[in-house]
């Protein structure tokens, strides 16, 4: 406060003289930004060679929910891509560079996915991305890495909106297209529910569901007399829940974003006395996540990506995740991430580092064998796949049924 | 008919833990006039005490137990390293307490990341074993029943500690006129400290009971201390009683609006109630009108 009258006349030069610093610096890093560019485009006008790796490292930008209750699904995948990262580099690499993996949290939101996806694409300079595992976080980046024509893969991204997201996107999860009609199929003709009350989270993932749930639900016959949703973070669900009871539905198709929240909105359902059939997606399919909550999952169905983990190299990437990890909650999203390196990997090596050339030669790849067992893209870089049903029993998940769309 | 019932007992629970986060935020600022946001902090940290306490061996009733003697023991500690010092330089009024106080929230809340990650804990208690009760169409939880049978008497003390007791004189004393206080022989910065103490613990208290409810996550810190400020500005800043009437009144109203309108949207009406008591009604319920 007492030097004040002093300080401002020594403040505005040296705001002056920092400002025109600022100036040249930015102004020459332009300049020098620009050269490289200039330089680095000569290289892939070459179109008859395949364009190599710049600098024999492969640098693969990986967007995973790292914190937040979704970082259970980030941890699961990047332990799977850390897994089949080693397993190639100990076998020489791609076309003999190694991967160099950039880990980005990309929190599980769309605001997450876009500082993540930003950094890697204008930071990293990366031009292959394994990710988001969330779908709301994929769709905050696939703008910005569709301009950049940057290539991305999604373990467990699941919007039917990812099926637009453009080119460059390509995800080894089935779209919840079919999933929620899945669900509402079942919920309608095994269950012979006539009504139904959907409990979904305000998600990209969860909305994907309520509504293609809904739009099935309805053309079968069925009505949906309860939707309400939730936001991310919300703690209490009396109002929700005691809309459900109001109406005492046959069936109740409750979509959260993570665990946790299924859990406490299952908790809140059950001690409320709601006697309706419960049936929810993939999140809440976790072996370790029932033991964990036996007592309030018991008697709850789950819709998931059917997944044969006893076949052979499904079986042998469970087996090496195994050795170094605790069980994974997801098995399917581990296996899932694991197979994304191997599918860039092999794309990189048969077509080299373009990734325009990259999105072609993954659209047209037919009956891929993996530790998913055997997949196909479609046109959009969507994967097809059945769905398993399975219920709670006892601590255990039940197979109820495999349906193939 | 039976559905209303249901909503106003539901409402009741909520106001009934919400309120005795509300009352010990509003009767700390009153002794002591700190606006004490990090309030908020200091009774979700109770709750991961009381997961701390329950998981190591420590019983239902030690483990809360010694999240209510935690809860105040971190009280007393903001106190002590934030707002004496500050008091020291000029007397502790309007914002700069309230910032310190975010400051505090801030850290509190990363504290709490720091050591129990961002993953949502749910509290195993044998309460969950508990089916609930069918009392007629209402059904009662065994939380719900927990909850207010801990905040009916918590209240009742308050009211009577504040009222007959020489500390509670004190308190008030304190709260009316400091420096005179000062003047009878009270020494008014151990009062602050008691008041700190004391009110942690109740908050603490309601701490344990939203862990049960709710379950853990750190940025519950932020939500509890909007529900407690939110609540102490309807209640009247100060008053017990504005404070018990204003939860119950919030909560209703939302629920209500929950049920007739789209559920996710209910946190809208509670600020509406509290942008329409600003406005229109500044001093709260039973707040004494200022000059």
């Amino acid at each position: 406060m007492q030097n004040q009258p002093s300080s401002p006349p020594a403040k505005k030069g040296g705001a002056g003289v920092w400002f025109l610093i600022l100036v040249l610096v930015v102004a020459g890093l332009i300049y020098w930004n620009q050269q490289k560019g200039g330089e680095d485009n000569v290289v892939p006008t070459n179109t008859e060679t395949k364009t190599e790796i710049p600098g024999g490292v492969l640098k693969l930008g990986v967007i995973m929910p790292l914190s937040g209750d979704a970082a259970i699904y980030g941890d699961n995948e990047l332990k799977g891509v850390q897994i089949a990262v080693s397993e190639i580099n100990a076998a020489g690499g791609v076309d003999g560079a190694q991967i160099e993996l950039v880990v980005e949290d990309g929190k599980c939101n769309p605001e997450g996915g876009a500082a993540a996806g930003n950094k890697l694409v204008n930071v990293d300079m990366v031009k292959f991305i394994i990710g988001g595992a969330c779908s709301g976080e994929t769709l905050g980046f696939t703008t910005l890495t569709g301009e950049n024509q940057v290539l991305s893969i999604s373990p467990s991204a699941t919007s039917p909106a990812i099926t637009d997201a453009g080119a460059y996107v390509f995800r080894t999860a089935p779209s919840d297209a079919l999933a929620g009609s899945i669900a509402a199929n079942y919920a309608f003709t095994d269950l012979g529910a006539k009504t139904a009350a959907i409990i979904y989270e305000t998600t990209d993932y969860a909305q994907g569901l309520e509504k293609t749930f809904k739009d099935t639900f309805t053309a079968l016959g069925g009505e949906v007399v309860i939707d309400e949703g939730f936001a991310t973070g919300d703690k209490d669900f009396t109002a929700q829940v005691l809309k459900t009871k109001n109406k005492m539905p046959d069936v109740v198709y409750v979509v959260p974003q993570s665990p946790a929240t299924g859990i406490l909105v299952i908790k809140q359902l059950k001690s409320t006395n709601v006697t309706s059939a419960l049936l929810t997606a993939e999140v809440l399919a976790s072996d370790t996540v029932l033991a964990d909550n036996e007592v309030f999952l018991d008697g709850l169905t789950v819709i998931e990506p059917f997944y044969d983990q006893t076949a052979a190299k499904a079986a042998a990437f469970l087996a090496s995740y195994k050795a170094e990890n605790a069980d994974p909650e997801f098995p399917f999203f581990a296996a899932s991430a694991y197979s994304d390196v191997y599918l860039l990997a092999e794309a990189i090596e048969a077509v080299g580092y373009d990734t325009t050339k990259g999105a072609a030669y993954l659209t047209g790849l037919k009956n891929w064998s993996g530790a998913l067992g055997t997949i196909s893209f479609d046109a959009n870089g969507d994967v097809l796949t059945s769905y398993a049903i399975k219920k709670a029993d006892g601590g255990v998940y039940d197979q109820v049924k495999v349906v193939t769309p | 008919m039976d559905i209303y019932l249901q909503i106003a007992w539901n409402s009741l629970t909520i106001a009934a833990l919400i309120a005795m986060m509300a009352a010990s935020f509003t009767l700390i600022y009153s002794v002591t006039r700190v606006v004490h946001v990090a309030h908020g902090g200091v009774v979700l940290a109770s709750g991961y005490f009381f997961y701390f306490g329950w998981t190591h061996g420590f019983g239902f009733v030690g483990a809360a137990a010694l999240a209510v003697i935690l809860a105040a023991i971190l009280g007393v500690a903001i106190n002590a390293l934030v707002y004496e010092p500050l008091r020291r330089r000029r007397p502790l009024t309007g914002t700069a307490g309230m910032l310190a106080s975010v400051a505090a929230l801030i850290v509190i809340q990363n504290l709490l990341l720091a050591v129990w990650s961002s993953h949502t804990i749910v509290l195993h208690t044998p309460l969950e074993r508990v089916a609930s009760w069918a009392v007629g169409p209402l059904v009662v939880t065994p939380v719900s029943v927990l909850i207010l049978s801990v905040a009916i008497p918590v209240f009742v003390f308050c009211a009577l500690l504040m009222r007959f007791t020489k500390v509670g004189r004190a308190m008030r004393a304190v709260s009316d006129h400091e420096e005179m206080a000062e003047v009878v022989g009270i020494n008014s910065k151990r009062i602050r400290m008691m008041s700190f103490a004391f009110f942690s613990a109740i908050g603490g208290l309601a701490g344990v009971l939203a862990a049960l409810f709710y379950n853990l996550q750190p940025p519950y810190a932020v939500g509890f201390a909007v529900d407690a400020f939110s609540t102490a500005i309807v209640g009247g800043i100060g008053s017990l009683g504005g404070t018990v009437v204003a939860a119950i009144f919030i909560n209703t109203l939302t629920n209500l609006g929950g049920f007739w309108m789209t559920a996710g949207i209910k946190t809208l009406f509670a600020f509406v109630v509290v942008f329409l008591f600003l406005l229109l009604r500044p001093q709260g319920i039973f707040g004494k009108k200022r000059r």
